[in-house]
């Protein structure tokens, strides 16, 4: 798998690069698929490797892949609740994901944004559905994750997933119906981008 | 931003890279870990778990099972404390009970409602219920899984009211129904003198402070937790027990309004 151990990249900067070129884009994607706008993307995007850095140490590798753990920090980071929980810690190790940026970068996120716009619609429509059944909707249908590394990443066995998507399926059907109906099965086993890699 | 510089060939990607590993390399490597025993090792899975399923990316945050709105924590003497930050998650929050081992039916309700009455029969069991809360409006509650007997159900559901949100805890017999939401005056209770600390306060249920009722045998207990979350005027919450059946003839009030 990976030719790095993740439990380094808080302290190890090869290992860092190692991991940061491997999941840059699939970061930039994810956030892509949840907020419209390039700088807050861009922010949120240093703010999730901030916190892959300075959690490095929990990582366990008996659990999960470390795509699967990136992906859970990410979805904390987005959700808002990393700012409040970390907020403390990072006074002094801010970065403006921002001010990296320049004209040619704003033009690719902007791509990058346009080609998420009918899964930035999907992940809205779910807002209203209760978290942990909207956490394991959003990998599966959001993200592409199987079933399996959905439950991975949030950290739930495979059958508790399995049971929050048919529930978070029904009620999306009930709130909007056409946002669910093209798959109201849950889907097929696939290989998922997190397997290829 | 970075004003475009045509001689520049990186990209924000590489521009980022090397702040993180700038960033990295200053870090001090950690601490060499204490040599592992054989309990701590087998303590460990559970903690990488949590951190997976939660936040733990601060590595501050240790929330294990569930999500930002609650927590259940299984402690060494077999009970099992649930915690309820935020009226969200229901559902989630049953699956994580169920496997600790307590069936559960939790209804949050819409602000003004409370589920009509006579939905399920009150069971009687015979489990350390404990309950706390804290000045952040946090309530928490302890139960015993090996107390619930097959068939019964522990039934959480709150309420919000003008100024606090009622929990009720239940033990059902049988099925329980499904909640069906009817408008309902909430009862305010008085607030009890603030207290310093802000710590986790314990009560047990069938104390009666205020009305000097004697303990009802094996009753609902209501939390009364804050309104708190920045909706009214400030963190006020209350702990209070009744009888089965939602009607409060027996039972523990408690509330703290500090800050």
């Amino acid at each position: 798998m990976a030719r790095y151990d993740p439990g380094r990249i808080g302290h190890d900067p090869e290992a860092f690069d190692a991991f940061y070129r491997e999941h840059v884009e699939l970061i930039q994607r994810f956030v892509a698929r949840r907020v419209n706008d390039p700088h807050r993307a861009a922010d949120l995007t240093a703010e999730i490797f901030l916190a892959a850095i300075e959690s490095a140490n929990a990582f366990d590798p008996a659990r999960g892949n470390p795509t699967a753990w990136l992906y859970g920090i990410a979805r904390v980071v987005v959700s808002g609740d990393y700012r409040r929980a970390a907020r403390e810690e990072r006074a002094n190790a801010r970065f403006a994901g921002r001010e990296l940026l320049d004209d040619d970068d704003l033009a690719r996120s902007r791509d990058r944004l346009d080609a998420a716009a009918q899964q930035r619609a999907l992940h809205e429509a779910m807002a209203a559905l209760p978290e942990g059944e909207r956490a394991v909707l959003e990998l599966v249908a959001l993200d592409d994750l199987s079933l399996a590394d959905a439950a991975d990443v949030l950290g739930i066995r495979p059958v508790t997933a399995r049971v929050r998507l048919h529930r978070a399926r029904r009620r999306l059907r009930e709130v909007l119906p056409e946002a669910a109906a093209p798959d109201p099965d849950l889907p097929a086993a696939t290989t998922t981008p997190m397997e290829a890699r | 931003m970075i004003t475009h510089d045509p001689q520049r060939d990186d990209t924000f990607e590489d521009r980022l890279g090397a702040e993180l590993r700038a960033f990295v390399a200053e870090r001090p490597a950690p601490v060499a870990a204490a040599p592992v025993t054989k309990r701590r090792r087998a303590t460990r899975p559970a903690i990488a778990l949590s951190a997976i399923a939660t936040t733990a990316a601060a590595g501050a945050l240790l929330i294990p099972g569930g999500s930002p709105a609650y927590a259940v924590e299984g402690n060494d003497d077999g009970t099992v404390t649930i915690e309820i930050k935020d009226l969200a998650d229901a559902s989630g929050l049953e699956e994580d009970l169920a496997d600790a081992g307590v069936k559960a039916v939790v209804d949050y309700l819409s602000p003004g409602k409370v589920c009509k009455d006579g939905r399920f029969d009150p069971a009687q069991i015979r489990t350390p219920i404990r309950q706390g809360f804290s000045s952040d409006g946090t309530g928490s509650l302890t139960v015993r899984p090996a107390d619930f007997a097959k068939g019964t159900t522990l039934v959480i559901t709150s309420a919000i009211g003008t100024h606090s949100t009622l929990t009720t805890i239940g033990v059902a017999k049988g099925a329980v129904g499904a909640c069906v939401p009817v408008d309902a005056k909430l009862p305010e209770l008085p607030p009890l003198p603030a207290t310093k600390d802000g710590k986790l306060h314990e009560v047990k249920r069938g104390i009666a402070p205020g009305e000097g009722v004697p303990p009802a045998g094996e009753g609902d207990v209501i939390v009364q937790g804050s309104s708190a979350k920045g909706e009214h005027d400030g963190p006020s919450t209350s702990v209070s027990g009744t009888a089965s059946g939602g009607m409060p003839e027996g039972g523990a009030s408690l509330e703290s309004a500090d800050r």
